[in-house]
């Protein structure tokens, strides 16, 4: 435990420091830096985006808001919080709002994700990814974030705004979502 | 196969973006960097430039009617009080 201690703060203060570096690269007008920026979080945002809308076009579109403003706001990014969180919030609120308003505007009918991997991906993969699309918004954007993404309670509170203890609750409830879910689907496909 | 099982594989969802949207965000930002720089042109020089035609426009039109206005003046006082004769103006 000692012995990572050091690691652990060192590869914490490498970070900072990347992400510092990066920042400033960008504020200079160097656009080869932004890029870069996107080639490491635009798979989160993607993924997040298509979680919550359910929809190839939809997430592209979020995906390309989400580092429209992130160009537009890094020059003033005051390092409140890390990079990471500040993209990972904006994110998710692009990819909340155009739910909503898709919402508001049809009943929103989203394509359907597994039909074109069909073919190559594996039974479990799709039938978990059926089960995760019938789930409320709320436990499908806690279940991304925490088990597709792989971020930790601090950082799903720090993105999300909510306590600890309430991320942590949030996601007992949509495991125990996906669990029934999963089960009902089993049984209808006479799998269980 | 069990809920778990599915559960479990849950991280296999993980996708990447198509590849285009970098050529469109990189698009859209050119473009609108662009516009910001016709914008910072136009405030830079066309604002201030057109301003100061419009100042020499202005001095010069006030002074040609001021002036316009003075002779009809002369003219309209040297009528009323017939201040037209010679003497009288040598006698001033």
């Amino acid at each position: 435990m000692g012995e990572t201690f050091p690691a652990i703060c060192l590869s914490k203060n490498m970070e900072d420091y990347m992400e510092q570096e990066l920042i400033d690269q960008i504020r200079k007008g160097n656009f080869q830096a932004f890029e870069r920026l996107y080639h490491l979080y635009a798979g989160f945002v993607y993924n997040v985006a298509l979680r919550i809308l359910r929809n190839e076009k939809d997430s592209e579109e979020v995906v390309q808001e989400v580092f429209l403003i992130l160009y537009r706001k890094i020059k003033g990014f005051l390092r409140k919080s890390s990079l990471r969180t500040f993209i990972y919030r904006i994110a998710v609120n692009q990819a909340i709002n155009l739910y909503r308003k898709r919402s508001r505007q049809t009943k929103y009918s989203p394509v359907s994700l597994t039909s074109q991997h069909k073919e190559t991906d594996s039974e479990y993969k799709e039938l978990a990814e059926t089960v995760l699309n019938q789930l409320p918004v709320e436990h499908r954007l806690i279940l991304t974030l925490r088990e597709i993404e792989g971020l930790s309670y601090e950082e799903i509170s720090k993105v999300l705004r909510v306590p600890i203890g309430t991320v942590k609750s949030r996601l007992r409830r949509a495991r125990d979502g996906f669990m029934v879910k999963a089960r009902e689907l089993l049984e209808q496909e006479g799998l269980l | 196969m069990k809920p778990e099982d599915l559960y479990r594989h849950l991280p296999d969802l993980k996708s990447d973006p198509p590849r285009h949207i970098w050529r469109s965000i990189e698009h859209e930002i050119l473009k609108r960097q662009n516009r910001s720089l016709s914008i910072g042109f136009y405030l830079k020089w066309i604002i201030p430039f057109g301003a100061v035609l419009f100042l020499l426009l202005f001095l010069y039109c006030h002074t040609y009617f001021v002036s316009q206005q003075e002779i009809t003046t002369y003219y309209a006082l040297v009528e009323a009080f017939d201040l037209s004769s010679t003497d009288f103006v040598l006698e001033i």
